[in-house]
């Protein structure tokens, strides 16, 4: 009986209990840290043991924002410079102009002024919507990546695959290919079309360019009520597939005689460790989903500030052709800007909702 | 002050085109010429100073300052083809002073059409 006990201690003090560390380097890690070194100058894995260690990660947040803000505000001025030069320039030859009896002339010189902020201004929008793509792409991308990773420590956590969670990650690509497919043409057209009818001074394609931005805002919140359904699908079907798998386990593990219990508690230990690590890594995809979109959201943000501040400043002095063509164009980055920040919350959410699930 | 001298050579120039088309109708439209070219030069270099101004405006818009250019030139074209066909319109010769303005639109035109050429360019590849 002495020999049996001493075996089973033996046995026990054998029994690894892993911390959070040992977690961390068995995870495979690979394949999100090579997405995530692609898209930011972050490193995944030390991100996961800072967090998991508690340290303070604010300060690196505010740093690669904060430069980027700083950098941006100053090529805004510039900008801003740019436009107010511009469109006061086109207001003074538009002036000049008005004394030139043959109206065909005056308004053919007119249009040349308008012409070049239009070529200006398109290229912003071009910007900003590569912008709203390569964000997408990268997000998309990283969270692909991600997925393995979140359903090992799903699993390692005995909640049973969340099988949800791939939908929710799924239906969210769809909808980010919905925008890029259907959101950004349509938002493309609805400038173009108002632009030339405010240039043509016929108001022809009113109705027309007001029906193609209407359709934006309708498709936006179409993806909007998609995304809520598929969530409110993964919190009905998966979080109680989870729950019930999790406590059968439990239960098997603690009829092991003997030993059951004494492993069933070790078995806990490396639960809440893998919890604290599979929350880590919800966290940091968060953070990282946070840096990756915020930058491109405060330039599109910035830029369409830009032309509305222009066209609220140029009103005195230019006609209203040119303030509207100012005007539509700041219009349209806001559009931009509105997709992309329902992108990004819609991988934030499901990212929220896959780690609700990591419990 | 300026346009007093303005006034002052319009309103001579007026009055002899008059008198000098009761004797020689010749002399009396050499007279209107002149007085427009005599205040034309007069006017030409406070244009310089807003061209000035304009270019000083627009002188961070490196890319775009060639455009302003061309706008500055459709300008003056504009200017330079009005006067000339309302002097031949004074004068009984309206089919001239039409002819004038449909060369100065052609000339604004070619120059406008780079332009115009660029800005099609962009937006072709904005919408692609």
């Amino acid at each position: 009986m002495r020999y049996i006990l001493v075996f089973i201690i033996s046995l026990l003090i054998c029994v690894n209990v892993y911390g959070e560390e040992e977690i961390l380097d068995r995870l495979d890690m690979e394949a999100v840290e090579k997405a995530v070194d692609e898209n930011t100058d972050l490193s995944f894995k030390e991100l996961i043991k800072a967090v998991v260690s508690g340290q303070d990660i604010s300060e690196l947040i505010k740093r690669d924002i904060g430069d980027f803000v700083k950098k941006k505000l100053s090529q805004s001025k510039s900008s801003i410079r740019n436009i107010i030069a511009l469109g006061i320039i086109c207001g003074l030859i538009n002036i000049l102009s008005q004394d030139i009896n043959d109206r065909s002339v005056a308004e053919l010189i007119n249009i040349t002024g308008q012409i070049i902020i239009l070529s200006i201004a398109s290229v912003s929008i071009k910007n900003s919507i590569g912008l709203l793509k390569d964000c997408t792409e990268s997000i998309t991308d990283i969270i692909n990546s991600a997925l393995p990773l979140i359903m090992t420590v799903t699993a390692l956590t005995r909640q049973g695959a969340a099988a949800g969670g791939a939908i929710l990650a799924m239906g969210t690509e769809a909808v980010a290919k919905g925008i890029d497919a259907v959101v950004i043409p349509l938002l493309v057209m609805g400038a173009v079309l108002k632009t030339v009818n405010v240039i043509s001074n016929r108001e022809i394609l009113d109705r027309l360019s007001e029906l193609f931005m209407s359709a934006v805002s309708w498709s936006l919140k179409v993806c909007a009520y998609a995304f809520v359904f598929i969530m409110g699908l993964e919190r009905i079907s998966g979080g109680a597939v989870g729950r019930s798998a999790g406590s059968l386990l439990k239960s098997a593990v603690k009829m092991i005689p003997v030993v059951g219990d004494i492993v069933g508690g070790a078995g806990d230990m490396v639960v809440t460790a893998v919890l604290a690590v599979g929350n880590a890594v919800g966290i940091v995809l968060i953070i990282v989903i946070v840096i990756i979109s915020s930058i491109p959201l405060i330039e599109i943000g910035m830029t369409a500030l830009v032309y509305k501040l222009a066209a609220a400043v140029l009103e005195p002095i230019c006609d209203k052709t040119t303030i509207a063509v100012i005007d539509i164009i700041g219009e349209a980055n806001f559009r931009v800007m509105a997709a992309l920040f329902i992108v990004n919350a819609m991988f934030i959410m499901s990212l929220a909702v896959l780690m609700c699930s990591v419990r | 002050m300026e346009i007093g001298k303005i006034a002052a050579l319009g309103i001579i120039g007026a009055v002899l085109s008059v008198i000098l088309r009761e004797e020689k109708r010749s002399y009396s439209m050499l007279t209107a010429i002149m007085t427009c070219i005599l205040i034309f030069a007069f006017i030409l270099p406070y244009m310089s100073e807003i061209i000035e101004s304009i270019k000083k405006i627009g002188g961070g818009l490196n890319i775009y300052s060639e455009y302003i250019a061309v706008m500055i030139k459709a300008l003056a074209i504009a200017y330079v083809s009005m006067f000339t066909s309302q002097l031949c319109r004074d004068f009984g010769q309206s089919s001239i002073g039409d002819k004038i303005e449909l060369g100065g639109k052609v000339i604004i035109l070619i120059n406008a059409v780079s332009v115009i050429d660029d800005a099609a360019y962009s937006i072709m590849r904005f919408m692609q």
